[in-house]
């Protein structure tokens, strides 16, 4: 029931998400200038809290909608869960064990995506800065310190450690 | 269900083309490949939220009129959208 309201949320989330790629792609069709200031809009702190927003909808829409492909397959409706009573019967097992499984799965995927964004945005970092553009910069405006506080001690070789102790 | 490795793929892309230029998208779409999965992603998520957003308008519109006109609004915005990206995605890689 919940992850039901959940996944109708993402997806009007995603809706809005996806208008905003076409405004990426049409800036990017458009103009050095048009390109530069949703590049810039995009990184700002805002822009990277729906970034992260959306790619975590993105994921738990996606984990939910392979839930609702597997239970179109008609896992959850067999002979076994049509004799049973609803509430303690296979079907509510398997909808609880498959919330979970979900749950978990989106999880786990969301921290393997993150991982890698936050290690591909410290590689490119350096090329960033120095690409000048009529646009403020975002990111020296938002301090040096949060990349410190992304990932602790060392660039890519601490990633499986900091990945653990997650 | 060709959304679930569309998606994916999406993902792993926007992180490699992160904090890029204009000439990088342009580069990374003149690749045929990227442009046929785009051009993909573009229709079948467009496709997927058009028919999610109607099922939630219908299942919320309090009375006919405003669903229909929901639904006329919802419609139009998906198409014309995804028109938008098609073209972008045409004149930035070919």
């Amino acid at each position: 029931m919940a992850l039901s309201i959940a996944h109708r949320a993402t997806g009007i989330g995603l809706s809005v998400g996806a208008l905003v790629m076409t405004g990426w792609l049409l800036a990017a069709a458009t103009s050095d200038v048009a390109f530069a200031t949703i590049q810039a809009l995009l990184g700002s702190p805002l822009g990277i809290l729906l970034i992260f927003e959306w790619t975590a909808a993105l994921i738990l829409h996606l984990c939910l909608g392979i839930r609702h492909l597997v239970w179109d397959t008609g896992r959850s409706y067999g002979p076994l869960a049509v004799q049973e009573p609803v509430h303690h019967g296979t079907a509510a097992r398997i909808y609880k064990y498959s919330a979970w499984i979900a749950i978990g799965i989106a999880a786990m995927a969301m921290a393997v995506v993150a991982s890698i964004a936050i290690a591909a945005w410290r590689r490119q970092r350096p090329t960033r800065m120095a690409a000048k553009s009529g646009v403020p910069n975002w990111h020296a405006l938002a301090g040096q310190g949060r990349r410190t506080a992304a990932l602790p001690s060392g660039g890519r070789s601490a990633l499986p450690l900091w990945l653990w102790c997650r | 269900m060709a959304l679930v490795p569309l998606t994916l793929w999406f993902i792993a892309a926007v992180i490699r083309l992160e904090g890029t230029t204009r000439a990088g998208v342009s580069v990374w779409l003149h690749a045929p490949l990227s442009m046929l999965l785009m051009l993909s992603l573009v229709i079948a998520t467009f496709g997927h939220m058009a028919l999610g957003l109607t099922v939630v308008i219908e299942d919320y519109a309090r009375s006919d009129a405003t669903g229909i006109i929901l639904l006329l609004v919802q419609r139009s915005t998906c198409l014309v959208a995804a028109i938008a990206c098609i073209l972008s995605l045409l004149r930035l890689g070919l």
